[in-house]
């Protein structure tokens, strides 16, 4: 579970990029966290992870406050950034090991996992390689396996599907639900909406770094006239904040 | 012209287009101080051990009525260099800098391009030829009681006469770049080639200084039969060196000479310019990222990365495997730990007897005991200064929070408190100055033989020395992280953190050694304050870190 409570953030004090932004992200479930371009949510998932420091407010992550106690924190969540390019002259297996030698991942579980899911993502064959040879795609997914190696409470994922193949989308797809299915939180940023119309099951709506809607799909569907689409509910969200 | 000279500057200004912010560019000028100052010893250094060299030459040539040899012999030497250094410096700086990508797009001319890059790659090339041959044919001159005239041509030829070398070295690596997967690899090339130039260099000095220890009859051997040939075969291949040669000898001003001098310059650069607008652009716009070879993992592999290790240990590896794979971090901050041995030791090794009167440093080293006290504390001092030299100089520690750049954001996600991350990154500069520091004790144990008891002071005066400059630069990193940048090169080379690391590594230094000296009629008392002095900081350090990089860490935003 992840708890935001009254967090704001701007970057050299002017606009605020999140807005004093109130948020629970329950377990078991798949939580999308939807806006346009600029809207905050990336701040948003640097806020949660600990990469920046909100202004005001706190973040409890499973209850441990990543502000006073981050490093507990810390352990709960396995994080996919929209920017997958890291360590360039490792070998992916390297990297793999990185993560789990940092996570203390136990050596039986490690193997299996890191086995397990390359083979999933069919990444098993680019793993000895160095990661500035792979394609965005594929770092993408080195990035996933490392995420998931220590089996995180918490799931949280930048903006997962650019780069993605089909199957590969899929595949995520399936993974995060397993993942929820176990009980465990998932939390992704996207603006495509067609893939949280088809994958979440609670979503919230950011623009400006204010939260516009948060609730369940189908809470949405009522709130709006009946049989419109998430497009034009998204954009009519987006422009009424616009108006006041 | 006025284009293409433009060019020529941005380009020098290091990353094209970018640079020509005008906030940018200041920060820069600042940031290149270190540079400066490694340049300008190296220039002092070299330029000392040439002329030295020069002088001898000349003094034993003499005799023989053969100095008027000296100046085709430098040209020619000049030529060879210019073309190995030159295929080397075009590889890198017509391929493997990515601003062609930018300037293509540009209302530019073809050839403007190539000319520019020509003329970095020149500027280069003739910083390095002015280091080596202006000091040796200035001495020449001045031996020779040369006229005004003489250095005019001197300088003339300088300029002039490596373009030819240089055009055909270009010419050759813009056939192979397009026509040969060579050197598509970036990061080995780069490494292999630092590399070959640090050695060339070495190897040039090594060869001159060798020649001058000779003596008269055998120098006078080897200059008939081999140099000469060397030289004369050198002169056939590159037009314009037995021109600038005879330039330089004659006493009178050899016009035919010059202008066939100037000819062969343009006549290389024309057709270099054609070779680059048939051959270059492809080559280059073609060259991609560098790709490893494809390598299938074992199931051993899988298993050996199950393995949990180690977390402290995790995260020294994870900065050694890219300080040894990154070559701007190999070159800068890897083999300048083990740079330094060999550039103390060359004198010794080839340096005449006489002059360095080894024997008797020996012979003192042996005869050390108990109660020499002055000479034991000043050994003691030099490994302390020495070993914390090597460490200020590696810039490991003052650059390991710029060397993250954007991935900093890494250190912030990991479970793992940000005193321990820290530290493991001082332990790699630490670890690395303990290799190079060692291979430099023990050479020069072999070389003086001091007594065994001796290895004992100089092993307990080494710990700190090497923790201590890590220690206190890292916090220079700490407070004002370089993260910003596209290129290696600017976090390491272009990081004033690294300058203030090795300025405060010589006050570390003065501040430990000064007082040892004062207790230097007791050596025990001496190594005691080298001992205590250091451990005292180190342990306030250790401390101020864990106060500081918790909040420093929280308050870097990447
Ligand atoms: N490093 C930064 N410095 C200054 N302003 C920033 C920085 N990063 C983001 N911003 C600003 O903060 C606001 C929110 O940006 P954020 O990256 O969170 O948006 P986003 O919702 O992730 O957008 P996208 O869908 O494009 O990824 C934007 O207005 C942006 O201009
Ligand atoms: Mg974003």
């Amino acid at each position: 579970m992840i708890e935001l409570l009254n967090v704001s953030k701007s970057y050299h004090s002017e606009v605020k990029a999140v807005d004093n932004i109130n948020l629970t992200i329950p377990d078991g479930r798949i939580f999308g966290f939807l806006g346009p371009n600029g809207a905050g949510k990336t701040t948003t998932i640097k806020m949660i992870t600990g990469i920046l420091s909100p202004d005001s407010g706190d973040i409890l992550l499973q209850g441990n406050s990543i502000i006073n106690n981050a490093l507990a924190a810390k352990r709960c969540f396995g994080l996919v950034p929209d920017d997958p390019n890291v360590f360039p002259r490792l070998r992916g297996l390297e990297y793999l090991k990185f993560m789990g030698d940092v996570y203390q991942v136990p050596t039986e579980q490690r193997t299996e996992r890191i086995a397990s899911l390359a083979k999933r993502l069919s990444l098993t064959d680019a793993l000895g390689e160095k990661i500035q040879s792979y394609s965005h795609g594929m770092r993408q997914k080195l990035m996933i396996i490392g995420a998931l190696l220590h089996a995180p409470d918490i799931w949280i994922l930048d903006e997962p599907m650019t780069g993605l193949d089909p199957q590969s989308a899929f595949e995520l797809k399936n993974m995060m639900r397993e993942h929820a299915d176990k009980g465990k939180t998932v939390f992704f940023s996207t603006h495509v909406l067609e893939v949280a119309e088809r994958i979440c099951d609670d979503l919230a709506v950011i623009d400006h770094g204010q939260i516009r809607f948060s609730g369940t799909l189908e809470q949405m569907r009522e709130q709006s006239r009946a049989d419109e689409s998430l497009e034009s509910m998204f954009l009519r969200l987006v422009a009424e904040g616009e108006k006041s | 012209m006025r284009q293409i000279l433009r060019l020529t500057y941005i380009m020098l200004k290091g990353n094209g287009i970018a640079s020509l912010g005008s906030d940018a560019r200041k920060k820069r000028k600042f940031g290149s101080l270190g540079s400066l100052l490694l340049f300008l010893f190296l220039f002092v250094y070299l330029g000392a051990m040439m002329s030295g060299s020069s002088i001898g030459i000349y003094k034993m040539l003499e005799p023989l009525s053969l100095t008027t040899m000296i100046p085709g012999l430098y040209l020619s030497a000049a030529a060879i260099m210019t073309f190995v250094f030159g295929a080397v410096y075009v590889i890198s700086i017509f391929y493997y800098s990515s601003d062609v990508t930018r300037f293509l797009p540009l209302p530019l001319k073809a050839g403007e391009i190539i000319s520019a890059k020509l003329l970095v790659t020149a500027v280069y090339i003739e910083m390095v030829m002015a280091m080596l041959l202006l000091p040796s044919l200035t001495v020449y001159g001045v031996l020779s009681e040369a006229s005004f005239q003489y250095y005019v041509l001197m300088v003339l030829s300088l300029i002039l006469m490596p373009f030819i070398p240089l055009c055909l070295a270009a010419v050759i690596v813009i056939l192979l770049m397009r026509l040969t997967p060579f050197a598509r690899n970036k990061d080995r090339f780069n490494t292999v080639s630092g590399l070959v130039l640090m050695l060339g260099t070495f190897g040039f000095v090594f060869f001159i200084q060798n020649l001058s220890s000779k003596t008269d009859g055998d120098l006078a051997q080897i200059i008939e039969n081999g140099a000469a040939n060397v030289s004369s075969a050198a002169m056939s291949v590159f037009p314009g060196v037995r021109q600038a040669a005879s330039l330089l000898t004659s006493s009178r001003l050899e016009l035919l000479d010059l202008l066939l001098l100037i000819l062969f310059v343009a006549v290389s650069w024309l057709i270099m310019l054609l070779a680059g607008r048939a051959f270059y652009f492809q080559g280059a716009v073609s060259m991609g990222v560098s790709g490893g070879r494809k390598r299938k993992i074992s199931s051993g592999e899988l298993a050996a990365a199950g393995k949990s290790g180690n977390i402290f240990w995790t995260l020294m590896l994870k900065d050694i495997r890219i300080l040894l794979r990154t070559p701007i971090f190999l070159m800068n901050n890897v083999i300048m730990n083990f740079i330094w041995p060999i550039f103390l030791l060359v004198p010794f090794i080839t340096g005449s007897e006489e002059t360095i009167q080894l024997p008797a440093l020996r012979l003192m080293a042996q005869q050390l005991n108990y109660s020499s006290n002055l000479p034991i504390t000043i050994v003691m001092s030099i490994v302390f200064g020495f070993a914390a030299f090597v460490t200020g100089t590696n810039g490991i520690a003052a650059s390991c929070l710029s060397r993250e750049g954007r991935l900093l954001y890494f250190m912030k996600i990991i479970p793992v408190s940000y005193n321990k991350q820290i530290l493991a990154k001082v332990s790699v500069s630490v670890m690395m100055a303990v290799f190079g520091c060692l291979i430099a004790l023990i050479a020069g144990w072999i070389f003086f033989l001091p007594p065994i008891w001796l290895a004992l002071p100089l092993l307990l005066v080494l710990p700190a020395a090497v923790i201590l400059p890590a220690l206190a630069s890292v916090f220079f990193d700490l407070l004002w992280p370089k993260l910003h940048w596209d290129n290696e090169q600017r976090a390491v080379k272009q990081n004033m953190n690294v300058l203030y690391g090795m300025l405060v590594t010589m006050l570390l230094i003065a501040v430990t050694i000064v007082p040892s000296f004062l207790l230097s009629w007791f050596w025990p008392a001496a190594l005691a304050a080298l001992i205590i002095i250091p451990w005292t900081l180190i342990i306030a350090l250790f401390f101020l870190l864990r106060l500081m990089a918790t909040r420093q860490m929280i308050g870097i935003e990447a």
